[in-house]
């Protein structure tokens, strides 16, 4: 299992180094962050211009070789260079990495196990009232757009807000300004954290439940009449512990699969989430960053997500070892 | 001078920060027009309440705080430092600029002849935070790190600071500041002010304001920086020297402009630029307790046409397109459901509520689709079934219209039904927005095109760049590739005129001269709509006024939330 995995890793490497310099490349190439200085207000002097951008290694008139270059020995060094405004793009990075994480981590993981957990319930009681109502909503869910849902949920909020008298919910950024100062002292900072979390975890949550759900009851079905679980039927089991104890856990390996890469991907794509509850990680980042042309900040961003996927695709390798007999049969 | 692309959205320009002006102030009175100059909440200082937290939500977080960097230039940075650093000006509601008597008792031209003299008398108890008195070594440090002539300055502008020639002491508390050739515009110089420990040298300069703000002089004081959360707070100084300031701190948080409405509406923000996004109005209209303050902003929309374009280089042509267009039914169209008049600029540089507004626009302003055919058909655009035609070219103008913005696109819509009337075929050609400037504008390749142009108090030195007439390859930012000796020499009796009621006269001179030259047609002031919390004091939508902060503050009893 070690030597399979070590391989996979050397070969993952590989992968990332390339993906992350086609990702500054053709970040280089097409963003004009000279557009970006020359529209300030008023127009700043020429000669300030291609000083600021030679400074950020930004200059367009500078060879894409040479810029690439001087990108990739300061990437080498673990320097990914310097925002448009001249702030360090390593420490921004570490912060906005840690804004997502702490913003996606619950949703991700209940939207994942409530969609599963819904989704094997659908399958079990295909065509009845129940699988319908299920897969009526997760329709509905995913058919709403992660922004009108983010509305949508903070009004419903401030009509609770509202009818409660009780600042139950709040949503700007991860705290209030003065929280943890309150009569509750630090107790209250993590409750205002708390209240924060609630909205923005549940649209996460909800949009990544529909999926898995839809995914679930599909590799579900096709293990309900699979011949290993009517052999755990005949070995005398009752139907629910043949479905929980085959039936799901093989279910599970596509899901596992998939749940690993998406949360990959779920790191830029929150873009929406963040922007509407005012969070300020690595989506909106990306997206206001490709906007502005800031190329560094792209290119980071970009070699960050590379990692990502492929530490993903590794823990999904871990995570089939351990939910499927075969592959570990295999790898021995 | 910035051009606006994005009608529904509030930008990270001045107007992202409602101004307010001083309590008692007669700024309420609109100078021309029916549309009101400034609506704050004013309230002399004795009826607000002494604490609380103001919270301002911001479009975007700057890292550098220092306003004359190239990075720093920005609306949101100028918002902070309005309540943090010395602002020598400070223009009311018709954009006339005074002098704020916290830093100087008087500033006045004390010589013309030979030179410019500026005499700036002041305050004597001003001082930075570092104990440092503000003297005349923070002016010439200034004027010498903006002045262009020392290249690791990485300045944003030199504007103004260039004509300096010297900076020296005067009498007691006197800072003398001469100009090599007259500048009608000094009254825009030295606000902000900042310290001559940070502009002596450039690598402080540079990089001693990213992230902080190391020295302060006015009735807040910079307190934490948190980049995590990207918000920044001012806090009462009490070594203010002037009027204590109301609140105990104001807290600015960076966040997207889609998630103002909702923080609003849940009471996490004390205020919300709306700009003239009429969803967010609404919403904004349904939170309990919400007051909207509507004034006129700086800014001005309207259409540029490309005068060195197959068709449009006839000024007869252009003509007949500013008559064919009503001007009122595109204003009334993009200012729908905002509760604003639709009122019609006639003004390439002030706007209806400034000072020295008038309607320049002579018949060119008006709607007279009569006229306009005769125009074409002198022109030799004879009618042939629906548009004229000319040597078998059918007459037919491109609107570029940035996509993704749907005011653009029914400007568009209106435009070809105005215009197909005199039979003139508009073909709509929509671009991606971030495109619109690199690769149609600047190159002209349009014929008609729409977007605002940010407005100030000090107009003529920031649009002369927009109507200096080209040479060759260099348009600056004339978009619209016409312009002529006359305008050029009008512009600059204009801006070496030091009295400004003079200078205002010479820039209406200049004025009728562009709109005879047809390749602007001013549309409409774009209206500034803000959204506060019941009880907030001094704050709102102040068109061209700045509000002093120590005055901001909250009537009655104290809010719920912290």
């Amino acid at each position: 299992m070690l030597v399979f995995l070590l391989r996979r890793l050397a070969g993952h490497a590989v992968l990332a180094v390339l993906a992350a310099s086609l990702a500054y490349l053709l970040a280089a190439a097409a963003l004009r962050p000279r557009a970006e200085f020359e529209d300030r207000s008023p127009r700043p002097p020429a000669a300030v211009v291609d000083a600021e951008l030679d400074r950020l290694n930004l200059n367009d008139r500078t060879p894409l070789a040479d810029r690439y270059r001087v990108w990739a020995t300061g990437v080498l060094h673990g320097d990914f260079g310097r925002t448009w405004q001249g702030d360090p793009v390593n420490g921004e990075l570490g912060r906005r990495l840690l804004v997502s994480l702490r913003l996606l981590t619950c949703g991700a993981v209940a939207g994942g196990v409530l969609g599963v957990l819904l989704g094997a319930w659908a399958a079990v009681s295909r065509h009845r009232a129940t699988d319908r109502a299920i897969t009526f909503g997760s329709y509905l869910l995913l058919a709403v757009p992660v922004f009108v849902l983010a509305v949508l949920l903070q009004i419903g909020a401030s009509r609770v807000n509202d009818a409660t008298g009780v600042r139950l919910f709040a949503w700007v950024g991860e705290t209030g300004p003065g929280a943890s100062g309150g009569a509750f002292g630090p107790l209250g900072g993590l409750g205002d954290r708390v209240r924060h979390l609630l909205l923005p975890s549940a649209t996460i949550a909800l949009a990544q439940l529909a999926l898995f759900c839809r995914y679930q009851r599909g590799t579900m079905l096709d293990v309900l009449h699979a011949d290993f679980v009517r052999t755990a039927r005949a070995k005398g089991l009752r139907r629910r512990d043949a479905l929980l104890r085959h039936g799901l856990r093989t279910a599970l390996v596509p899901v596992a699969t998939y749940f690993a890469y998406t949360s990959g991907l779920l790191l830029l794509g929150a873009m929406f989430t963040e922007k509407i509850f005012g969070w300020h990680g690595l989506g909106e980042w990306l997206i206001d960053s490709i906007t502005r042309g800031d190329v560094n900040v792209v290119a980071a961003v970009d070699c960050l997500a590379a990692a990502a996927v492929l530490l993903a695709g590794l823990a999904s390798d871990v995570l089939q070892g351990a939910l499927d007999p075969r592959a570990r049969a295999g790898a021995r | 001078m910035r051009r606006r692309l994005v009608a529904p959205l509030a930008c990270a320009a001045l107007a992202a920060g409602p101004a307010g002006c001083r309590a008692g102030d007669p700024a309420a009175a609109p100078a021309t027009g029916r549309v009101p100059a400034s609506d704050v909440d004013a309230a002399p200082r004795d009826r607000v309440r002494a604490g609380g937290t103001l919270r301002w939500p911001l479009p975007e977080f700057p890292a550098q705080w220092n306003f004359d960097h190239v990075n720093g230039s920005k609306g949101v940075v100028d918002l902070v430092v309005q309540g943090a650093l010395p602002f020598l000006m400070r223009a009311d509601a018709t954009g006339v600029p005074h002098p704020v008597p916290e830093y100087v008792t008087s500033a006045r031209v004390t010589a013309a002849r030979p030179r410019q003299v500026v005499t700036y008398r002041l305050n004597p108890r001003a001082r930075w935070s570092d104990g440092r008195p503000i003297g005349y070594r923070d002016f010439a440090a200034q004027a010498r790190a903006l002045s262009g002539r020392d290249p690791r300055f990485q300045v944003a502008t030199v504007t103004g600071y260039r004509q300096v020639l010297r900076v020296a002491p005067g009498r007691r508390d006197e800072v003398k500041v001469t100009f090599a050739r007259p500048y009608a515009d000094w009254r825009s110089l030295f606000s902000p002010l900042y310290p001559a420990s940070t502009n002596a040298d450039p690598r402080v300069f540079n990089a001693g304001w990213l992230n902080r703000l190391p020295v302060t002089a006015g009735p807040f004081r910079a307190g934490p920086v948190d980049q995590v959360a990207k918000t920044v707070t001012l806090v009462r100084d009490p070594a203010w020297w002037g009027r204590p300031a109301k609140l105990d701190r104001i807290v600015f948080r960076a966040m997207d402009t889609s998630a103002m409405p909702g923080a609003f509406a849940n009471g996490e923000v004390d205020l919300m630029d709306i700009g003239t996004d009429a969803g967010a109005l609404r919403r904004a209209e349904g939170v309990r307790g919400a007051v909207i303050h509507r004034a006129g902003g700086p800014d001005w929309r309207h259409f540029t046409l490309n005068a060195a374009g197959p068709v449009l280089a006839d000024p007869r042509v252009r003509r007949a397109v500013m008559l064919g267009i009503d001007r009122r039914v595109i204003a009334r169209s993009d200012l729908a459901d905002l509760g604003w008049p639709a009122q019609t600029l006639g003004n390439h540089f002030f706007v209806n509520t400034q000072e020295g507004y008038a309607d320049n626009s002579g018949g060119l302003g008006r709607y007279d689709p009569a006229a306009a055919s005769r125009l074409l058909d002198a022109a030799g655009w004879a009618r042939h079934g629906r548009y004229r035609a000319r040597g078998g070219r059918v007459l037919a103008l491109r609107f570029v219209v940035p996509s993704g913005v749907p005011g653009s696109r029914q400007e568009g819509e209106l435009t070809r039904a105005l215009l197909e009337r005199i039979g003139i075929r508009v073909d709509i050609k929509p671009v991606p927005t971030d495109d619109l400037f690199d690769r149609y504008v600047t190159p002209g390749d349009f014929d008609i095109v729409p977007f605002s142009w940010l407005g100030t108090s000090f107009p003529l030195s920031p649009l002369r760049s927009v109507f200096v007439k080209p040479r060759g390859d260099r348009i600056q930012q004339n978009y619209a590739r016409a312009g002529s000796d006359a305008i050029d020499k009008a512009m600059d009796r204009a801006i070496g005129e030091v009295d400004p009621v003079r200078a205002r006269t010479l820039v209406n001179a200049a004025d009728r001269l562009i709109w005879q030259e047809a390749t602007v047609l001013p549309l409409y002031q774009r209206p500034q709509i803000v959204a506060t919390r019941a009880g907030l004091a001094n704050l709102g939508a102040g068109g061209f006024s700045e509000p002093a902060y120590e005055d901001i503050g909250f009537t009655g009893p104290a809010p719920g939330a912290p």
